[in-house]
């Protein structure tokens, strides 16, 4: 059992809390409670705003379908991007639905279904086509290989019993010649598994792996040579050869495949028996409508799979249909919250299974677990008590992780590292850029699941890192293979400011940019974000800047009095960080000369250095309230009304301002009236369009 | 460890960038050739971060233009290109600043969207929208949508507009963008349906008639949800709704595929071959008739790209910025020259496909430009407008033409539109009246009744 996730300073409050009742505790969610049934002014005190119908984002539907089905499949990757609304891609006013991601929907749901009533598998086998029995024009055999000695394919043959998921390997090696590795291209039915180069030998051949989704029947498995070359003058040639062709599996086991059957087949339906359909329909519908479900309902899924039955179809067929229904049904793509009164701005509490999903996809990103739907069925997440337990609960669970990548990874544009381009010349690879994403989704994990002050984000003196990163950051550390904890007393780290993923997200691609980094740090972590420049700033005056520092050229935009008034802002803060490179080294000097890295703001903070940059910003009282704003638009997915402005400023003072943990911060949005309560829709005047 | 997987995308961008996509490569060109009268397509190109102008815009008009260094990859297609230059944008010039998302969400729109961060976006329905709808039916797909850049994943992107503006051209409606496919795979998928083809006779109705019940099924869901919402919440069942609509119509077959899916493409692929095959979808889909509407993005706007691959160091975006700098200048000439080869790519993939009596350009509109004029002056005006081929006869390709100044773009897509047999009295905020195309044949063009479909 872990202990409450609240910082010391929270918890001492609630102990005094419960001598005067629940005074924190109650003072969202019954504040509204007098107005519940009544209609309410929009914007006003007593107003916990309208929600309009969310659609399940990508993230969203991936999350809810492991868990609904037990999958692996990730089929949201082919659904077309989310729309962002206020800096997160939750948000219900941009969520639309175009044609061609409802027919993103229909595909998946096919495959989703297909895959949950897959037959038991047949037991793996492993069949081998040996090099020698291959044939093609563009090589022949040699002694037991294949040598394929100019550019084309060969095709070996496999006849499998299921369909699902293989392993595909090729034993290989090449005559090398020239200045490049043999290249060798590996695809079944034009799909491609493997590209790249074997630089084998035939003394040490390698083994070349990768898993594929193979159909039932034959299937042809191609391998190519790409870079035949010959020198005559040399008479070196450079050749593939091919040792064998092998192909595993199925991989998928007995046991998982029933296990994804029996999620929805919890009696046996073979027979046809209605009360088993029906058992077994109203329990999946349940889940994935993430509420009980009506008798009518059940009625209408039932004529569906008598729609199969009757044409001639088995049971289990039919109830693959129902299952494919359900996964395109409306009451699953959306959480419809539904108000008697759609029309009208009457307030009203949201039930036991609306709260639930409230929490399970601000927390998880995903629909609510079994023991949330059991408390949700048994009435206790109506009582804060009962709320704040499942809240520890969730958050406890590896799946808030979710959290660090959809909260935090669009909060500090982490997730624009994964495809930030960073110019050649640095040589920063693929192993780095997947660390640098790493180290900052572990320290922000912390913070979810220790009491720690959000302020410390910024002061922070530890982080985790492994070899490969402490090397790239030059640190005498050694964490191993793996990310470990590491301690950052007397490095050039510490804080979100200082980790390379964030250094690099405000970078060009080959070069820092104080002005985006400043730009981060207002907009980010302060919600001051200065406006861009206004159209029609002239130019800076074109001149020799060939010789100029950095530095240098940012002071000549500053003496125009237009760009200073934000330049004056941005720039210090940025250039406190100029330590730093494109891809967030350190460094102590830039083109030869040393770095500079201090500024000074408008009101005469002089910043010398990330340290001291950390620290004003940490001191800053805006910083825990900018964090609060983004976390409570990200829990509500939608943009702040003056409403819930002053809901916002509520809890912050409850928070006591600062000092608060994610924990506390998170309590007290769940308890929020407007995390609880919602209203219907206000009548709109109609505004005539031009 | 096995240097395959880690060796791939290096081996793509480089030296194998010749590498043919066997699963295109493969596809025998069957031609839709059972047309009555050859359907017109429209195809919208946006190239981001606008143009360097000044290599662009050839110096003298009408015919014997020379091609600028910007445009010198279309000389073999001078004949079916036609450069306008003086159009203008003004209602996507932004409220402050915000040229990038307002500069692209007019882009086919011609309407001033309501700056917002996401509550309460507002545009207009798109040029190519609106030839979608009125196409309607005859074809199994009303629109494509395809892209190169998802979007970063994060959602601050110009200057309190939403993202929904700097990344969506089409849009159905007011208040819904099209996001468009940019994962090849998926595109390939939207196009193709599932690869029903590897399925036999009795299997495709089979799961014809599979799909039939749970579309059934699903309508009626929608249908007495949507009686349960507010009036705002039911629009987003009505885009649900015309989803199930338009997929029934597909699953029924209405303007049958002549051709058949070849076999589905590599998931990973460096830019330059991405841009490639996606262009090749989008010749492959209108070449089958399985749609008669693309638009296509090459970035979104306000691109940061990088374009080493062609020797040019720093994002794009950064360098539109030029502030005239001769390198800067050189850098984006050398950029927007690579965008117009796309371009040139995409208009020979289509000139190549035989429709009897001329290509399939000769019976397309392709419309090429960017969101702003210039990167440095964030300009709604003189923007860089190319059309490429004629609609059957309706554009008077092979010529530089300078229209009057700040002539709305607006009235440019109602002349389209003419062409493509969906004439409108107005367009966008400032649409008025057909843009006479051609000086010479300016009256022509402008006293002629374009609804009546124009002889090739």
């Amino acid at each position: 059992m872990r202990t409450l996730p609240l910082s010391p300073k929270r918890a001492f409050r609630f102990l005094l809390g419960i001598a005067s009742c629940c005074a924190l505790s109650c003072a969202g969610a019954p504040r509204l409670e007098s107005s519940v049934g009544k209609w309410v002014a929009p914007n006003s005190p007593q107003d916990p705003g309208h929600p309009l119908l969310h659609r399940l984002n990508r993230a969203e539907y991936d999350n809810t379908v492991h868990e609904l089905l037990g999958t692996e499949l990730e089929p949201a990757l082919l659904f077309p991007n989310d729309d962002h609304a206020f800096g997160f891609d939750n948000n219900a006013g941009v969520l639309s639905i175009s044609p061609l991601e409802f027919q993103a929907y229909e595909h998946a749901a096919e495959e989703l279904a297909a895959e949950a009533f897959a037959p038991p598998p047949p037991p793996a086998t492993k069949q081998v086509v040996e090099g020698e029995t291959l044939q093609s024009s563009f090589g022949g055999r040699r002694a037991t290989a294949f040598n394929l000695a100019s550019n084309g394919s060969v095709f070996a043959k496999f006849e499998l019993a299921a369909h699902g998921r293989y392993r595909v390997t090729v034993r290989a090696w090449g005559e090398q010649s020239g200045t490049e590795p043999v290249r060798m291209r590996v695809a079944v039915a034009g799909r491609e598994l493997l590209v790249g180069d074997v630089p084998n030998v035939a003394a040490a051949p390698g083994e070349f792996t990768r898993d594929a989704t193979l159909s039932a029947g034959e299937n042809a498995i191609e391998v190519s040579f790409l870079n035949d070359s010959f020198d005559p003058k040399t008479r070196l040639d450079r050749n593939l050869l091919i040792d064998f062709v092998s192909v595993e599996g199925p991989l998928d086991t007995k046991a998982e495949v029933e296990a994804r059957r029996e999620r929805i087949l919890i009696c046996e339906p073979a027979g046809g028996r209605d009360d088993c359909v029906r058992r077994i329909l109203e329990h999946f519908a349940e889940r994935a409508f993430r509420r009980p479900v009506t008798s009518s309902e059940i009625d209408r899924l039932l004529a569906l799979v008598r729609v199969a039955t009757n044409s001639g179809e088995s049971v289990e067929h039919g109830l693959e249909l129902a299952v494919r229904a359900i996964l395109l049904s409306p009451h699953f793509l959306f959480r419809p919250e539904l108000d008697a009164e759609p029309n009208a701005p009457v307030v009203r509490r949201l039930n036991d299974f609306e709260i639930a999903s409230r929490l399970s996809y601000f927390l998880w990103s995903s629909m609510p677990d079994d023991e949330l739907f059991r408390a949700a069925r048994a009435g206790e997440l109506r009582a804060t008590s009962g709320l704040r337990k499942q809240t520890e609960r969730m958050l406890a669970d590896p799946r808030s992780l979710a959290l660090v990548d959809d909260f935090a990874g669009q909060w500090l544009l982490l997730r624009a590292l994964d495809d930030h381009q960073v110019d050649g010349n640095l040589n920063f690879d693929a192993r780095t850029r997947a660390g640098m994403t790493e180290e900052t989704r572990l320290f922000f994990a912390e913070f979810l699941h220790r009491p720690l002050p959000v302020e410390e984000l910024l002061t922070a003196r530890f982080t985790y890192l492994d070899d490969n990163l402490a090397g790239f950051y030059g640190l005498a550390a050694r964490p191993g293979a793996k990310f470990a904890k590491v301690d950052l007393n007397g490095a050039e780290r510490g804080g979100l400011l200082r980790q390379a993923s964030l250094l690099t997200v405000t970078s060009l691609p080959h070069r820092s940019s104080p002005v985006k980094r400043g730009k981060w740090v207002l907009g980010q972590l302060l919600c001051s974000e200065p406006p861009p420049p206004p159209p029609g700033v002239p130019q800076i005056p074109h001149q020799d800047f060939s010789k100029a520092t950095l530095r240098e050229i940012l002071k000549a935009h500053r003496d125009k009095p237009e760009c200073a008034v934000c330049h004056n802002v941005l720039d210090p803060i940025g250039l406190a960080l100029e330590n730093y490179d494109a891809i967030g080294r350190f460094r102590a000097s830039d083109h030869g000369q040393a770095v500079d890295a201090h500024g000074v703001l408008p009101d005469g903070t002089v910043l010398n250095g990330p340290d001291d940059l950390s620290r004003s910003i940490a001191k800053d009282p805006r910083f825990p309230a900018c964090v609060a704003e983004k976390l409570y638009i990200y829990a509500l997915g939608r943009g702040l009304e003056a409403s819930d402005r002053s809901e916002l400023e509520r809890m912050l003072k409850e928070l006591g301002g600062r000092g608060f943990s994610f924990a506390d911060l998170i309590s007290e949005i769940v308890e929020s009236s407007t995390f609880r309560y919602r209203r219907g829709d206000a009548p709109k005047l109609e505004v005539s369009q031009p | 460890m096995n240097k395959i997987g880690l060796g791939r995308r290096r081996f793509l961008g480089g030296a194998a960038s010749i590498v043919t996509l066997p699963w295109l490569a493969s596809l025998a060109p069957r031609v839709a050739s059972a047309h009555a009268s050859t359907p017109k397509r429209f195809v919208a190109f946006y190239v981001p971060n606008g143009i360097h102008m000044a290599a662009w815009t050839p110096s003298s008009t009408g015919s014997d233009y020379e091609l600028t260094p910007i445009l010198a990859p279309l000389e073999p297609l001078k004949r079916k290109v036609l450069v306008v230059t003086g159009l203008a944008n003004a209602p996507a010039h932004p409220d402050g600043p915000g040229d990038h998302a307002a500069g692209t969400a007019g882009f086919l729109t011609c309407r001033h969207v309501v700056k917002t961060d996401g509550a309460g976006i507002r545009n207009g329905t798109s040029v190519d929208q609106i030839a979608a709808r009125a196409f309607g039916r005859a074809t199994r797909i009303a629109s494509l949508q395809y892209g190169i850049d998802s979007g970063s994943g994060v959602g601050n992107c110009d200057s309190g507009y939403s993202c929904a503006y700097v990344r969506n051209i089409s849009w159905a409606s007011e208040s819904q963008p099209l996001p468009k496919i940019t994962n090849p795979e998926a595109a390939f998928a939207a196009l193709f349906d599932g690869a029903d083809n590897k399925l036999s006779k009795a299997e495709r109705e089979r799961r014809r008639r599979d799909r039939s019940s749970v579309l059934d099924y699903v309508r009626g869901e929608a249908t007495s949800l949507s009686n349960r919402l507010s009036v705002g919440d039911r629009q987003k069942l009505d885009e649900y709704l015309t989803g199930v609509r338009e997929l029934e119509q597909r699953i029924q077959g209405v303007g049958a595929a002549a051709c058949s899916a070849p076999s589905e493409p590599a998931p990973s692929l460096s830019y330059p071959e991405h841009v490639k095959l996606m262009l090749d979808l989008t010749v492959l889909a209108l070449k089958c008739d399985a749609t008669r509407v693309v638009s296509f993005m090459l970035g979104n706007g306000g691109s940061p790209r990088s374009y080493e691959f062609i020797g040019v160091h720093g994002g794009h975006h950064d360098i539109s910025h030029h502030q005239k700098r001769p390198d800067n200048l050189e850098k984006l000439q050398k950029i927007d020259t690579w965008e117009v080869t796309q371009l040139a790519y995409l208009l020979r993939q289509m000139d190549a496909v035989n429709e009897g009596e001329g290509s399939l350009l000769d019976h397309s509109a392709v419309f090429f430009s960017s969101e702003i004029e210039d990167g440095d002056t964030h300009s709604h005006y003189n923007l860089p407008v190319l059309l490429a081929g004629s609609l059957g006869g309706a554009i008077p390709t092979g010529s530089h033409l300078r229209v009057s100044h700040n002539a709305p773009l607006g009235g440019l897509f109602l002349t389209l539109l003419s062409g493509l047999g969906v004439p409108a009295q107005r367009f966008g905020d400032d649409g008025t009246s057909p843009l006479a195309l051609g000086a010479d044949q300016a009256d022509s063009v402008l006293g002629r009744p374009l609804q009546t479909p124009l002889a090739i």
